[in-house]
């Protein structure tokens, strides 16, 4: 199997008490999207970080494209995995211009890539304008293409819509996708929002206090929800954003 | 269990990790000297100490914080009540002109105060030309001490509670009005009680000025710790008795600081403020309680401030022509060389502090962070003694096993008083650094390392930039401190040098005191000057980021 991520009996404690993630295994293959999807508290920005590196497991290991990253005895720094990760609060260099947050990782041909990434986000004119002077739509734009001018093997996004609203949201969502699958490249991304998981994902996991529940294709979802838990998490996500797009 | 701890200490014990333990014991070495020399027994003098001296220590040690204690809780948190809550005539200038007793070093304060109240001063004086004879005030004890190490450091205490108090949001005094509640309810029972953890922050600090004072008592007559372990040391000639007294202060500090650290846990509030405070908001009162207000402010700015102020200006016109000399110009150069070396050393042990325990992996090494900041709590006359003491033993070494002789090193040159002022003064930059690190949270080094730099290239190219305003203050912070330092500067420097704060201190001490004015008004400047410019970049800092 051609596995960009395997993720093996992961544990996390922040306190050495409470358990942040439990026993967490999955793998992921190359290409695909997936989703993670729970309430606060359930473990899920845990799990990322701890696949870039952000934090050390308690147990358990991570393997990036079949090497191992992270054990009781290995720990490859984040630099040094070549993965994106695009931060909830985007954490753009509030220093640092358009162009210079998008060439902050490359080592070289850095005007073509500003040209490059700014057309393929329909921002060219704003190169040398500054993160405070963007919309919280191109913000968020602005920190895809900085990720992805790096070429990750994998890219990880945090809550990537959360702060966004609705239409920007849905025409953010299939964008990404796009830039996904033309890139060729992976994606993990946290959503407490099904029908985020639903419009990018190929894969979903459903997560609760620090246990992944299921995971399954999106797909099957519907006709393989095994845990009857993941089944009341389905309905509560459903009804809460259809009482948001109500509102709208 | 243990198999797996191992594992990971293996995993995550780093280069940083050994940095942050290196760093935290190199500085903690004064204090851990004094704890060592404890197991040596106490000196030949001990007994004569015990016999004659302690008590008196103990009690006027005990007397001072308390009385200093009262009135700078008085002279602080009324004048801070005040400009925040009421509109009256001179609010503004005194809002600020109440920080600047900070600027005039206690012994200079005290200095001054005999100079105007004190046998032949100017107060006798200025009757005496109206015709008229009033009886001199006398100030040499501990009741004068008390009022002028009060003066002098009050604005430790209004500075904690101004800024309390600035916090609250309007709907707090609206909602107590509506309840029924009058001005009084509202100070008693709602504004100081919410402000004590911070009352008691500042409280800390002039506990800690207290400690630390050598200049004033010793000027004074008063004999307390900071005075004992000075005259143990140098006429007693008893090294290991001052390590004794040393160390019972250290345990009284312990004490305060368990004790401070106990009530901010207990008694922290967080205010959650709606509406930012820009002064429209403050309640418009009638003449008679405006006079009230403006007394209240004015009297500690008077007693702080334009007292000492107004005496060394009088001293400094009658010895312009002796003292204005080129001299004064190579001293004032001596003391700012000293303080700017020190408040580089100072922010880079602080950088180096803040980062690399950062990027320790490890949670039990942030006990060496700890260490290497208690520095700020211990007086500057134990720090001295730990330091002789620690150079003592590192000099015999070399000469016992490899017949090198490195005493000069120490006592020659102003690498071990910049060493010292590294210990003492690193919580400043240390603290100001690591809180608005954390204000800049870790998701903006954590995406820098995502993409692909390292984390020396990650503090240039993100977190320097970000923090320079923050480096900036916490430069000229502890460049004031060092300016202003006396007990340590004086045990620890070299023969051949002097700094202003010194200078003032020898005159003084010679009963040259109209001599000290020009070294104090120098160092006074400097300071304001530097408070200003501290100000200015707070503010701009605030109007950027909001």
């Amino acid at each position: 199997m051609d596995n960009i991520l395997d993720i093996v009996k992961l544990s996390k404690s922040y306190d050495g008490k409470k358990m942040a993630l439990s026993d967490c295994s999955f793998s992921l293959q190359r290409g695909k999207i997936c989703a993670i999807v729970g309430e606060s508290g359930s473990g899920k920005s845990t799990l990322l970080r701890l696949i870039a590196g952000l934090e050390r497991p308690s147990q358990g290991a991570i393997k990036i494209q079949d090497e191992l990253v992270s054990d009781d005895r290995t720990f490859v720094a984040p630099q040094a995995r070549h993965i994106g990760f695009v931060f909830q609060d985007l954490a753009l260099f509030p220093h640092f211009t358009v162009a210079q947050n998008i060439t902050f990782g490359l080592k070289k041909n850095k005007k073509e890539a500003v040209q490059r990434w700014l057309k393929l986000i329909k921002m060219e004119e704003y190169g040398a304008a500054y993160p405070n002077m963007l919309s919280g739509g191109q913000q968020q734009r602005v920190a895809l293409v900085r990720t992805l001018a790096l070429e990750p093997k994998l890219l990880l996004l945090d809550e990537p819509f959360s702060s966004l609203d609705t239409g920007l949201k849905t025409a953010l969502r299939h964008e990404i996708r796009q830039l996904v699958k033309d890139l060729k490249t992976s994606m993990v991304f946290i959503t407490h929002d099904i029908y985020d998981a639903i419009d990018i994902a190929d894969e979903i996991i459903f997560m609760k206090d620090g246990v992944l529940l299921q995971h399954s294709s999106i797909q099957n979802l519907s006709q393989n929800i095994k845990n009857p838990i993941v089944g009341q998490m389905m309905a509560e996500l459903k009804s809460n954003a259809e009482r948001i797009l109500k509102h709208v | 269990m243990l198999s797996n701890k191992l594992k990971h200490l293996y995993r995550d014990f780093n280069l940083w990790s050994l940095l942050t333990m290196t760093i935290g014991l190199l500085v903690a070495i004064p204090v851990l000297a004094i704890v060592l020399y404890l197991f040596y027994g106490v000196g030949d003098m001990w007994g004569h100490i015990t016999a004659y001296f302690l008590w008196d220590y103990c009690i006027n040690s005990m007397l001072l914080l308390l009385g200093t204690g009262f009135l700078t809780f008085l002279f602080g948190v009324l004048p801070a009540w005040v400009v925040c809550n009421y509109q009256f005539w001179g609010r503004k200038p005194l809002e600020w002109l109440l920080f600047l007793p900070l600027s005039i070093p206690s012994y200079i304060t005290a200095y001054t105060y005999v100079g105007v109240f004190g046998n032949g001063g100017t107060w006798i004086n200025f009757w005496q030309g109206l015709g008229i004879s009033v009886e001199r005030i006398e100030l040499m004890n501990i009741y004068g001490l008390i009022w002028v190490l009060s003066c002098s450091l009050f604005p430790y205490v209004y500075g904690g509670a101004r800024a309390t108090f600035k916090s609250y949001p309007k709907s707090l005094r609206d909602a107590t009005y509506l309840l029924g509640k009058g001005e009084r309810s509202y100070f008693f029972s709602v504004g100081l009680p919410l402000a004590f953890p911070a009352i008691v922050g500042g409280l800390f600090l002039v506990f800690m000025e207290v400690l630390n004072d050598y200049g004033a008592a010793k000027y004074f007559g008063v004999n307390t710790f900071t005075t004992g372990i000075f005259r143990t040391w140098t006429a007693l000639e008893d090294l290991q008795s001052a390590i004794y007294l040393s160390a019972l202060l250290v345990l009284i500090v312990l004490i305060i600081n368990a004790f401070v650290q106990w009530y901010k846990n207990k008694r922290s509030y967080a205010i959650k403020q709606t509406v930012s405070r820009d002064g429209t908001d403050l309640r418009v009162i009638g003449k008679r309680d405006q006079f009230i207000c403006f007394s209240l402010v004015f009297i500690p700015v008077f007693f702080g401030f334009l007292i000492p102020l107004g005496q060394l200006i009088y001293w400094a016109r009658l010895t312009f022509e002796s003292m204005f000399t080129i001299e004064l110009f190579w001293l004032s150069l001596q003391s700012f060389s000293m303080a700017f070396c020190a408040a580089f050393f100072v922010l880079l042990f602080g950088l180096m502090m803040v980062f690399f325990s950062n990027w320790n992996n490890l949670r039990f090494f942030h006990l060496f962070k700890r260490m290497a900041v208690i520095g700020y709590v211990v007086p500057g006359a134990i720090i001295g003694i730990g330091i002789i003491r620690s150079s003592q033993s590192i000099i015999n070494f070399f000469s016992d096993n490899l017949d090198l002789k490195v005493g000069y090193l120490f006592y020659g040159s102003s690498f071990v008083l910049i060493y010292a002022y590294v210990f003492r003064f690193l919580a400043v930059a240390f603290n100001l650094i690591e809180a608005n690190s954390l204000k800049l949270g870790k998701q903006l080094a954590e995406s820098s390392y995502l993409l692909g730099k390292s984390r020396l290239k990650t503090v240039l190219k993100i977190e320097l930039p970000l923090l320079r305003v923050t480096l900036a203050s916490a430069f000229l912070l502890v460049f004031v401190d060092v300016m202003k330092e006396l007990p340590l500067t004086l045990i620890l420097k070299p023969y051949h040098l002097n700094t202003l704060a010194v200078k003032a201190f020898e005159y003084a001490d010679d009963e040259r005191v109209p001599e000290a004015a020009w070294p104090a008004l120098i160092l006074i400047t400097v300071i304001v000057l530097l408070i200003g410019v501290f100000n200015s970049i707070e503010n701009r800092q605030k109007n950027k980021h909001g």
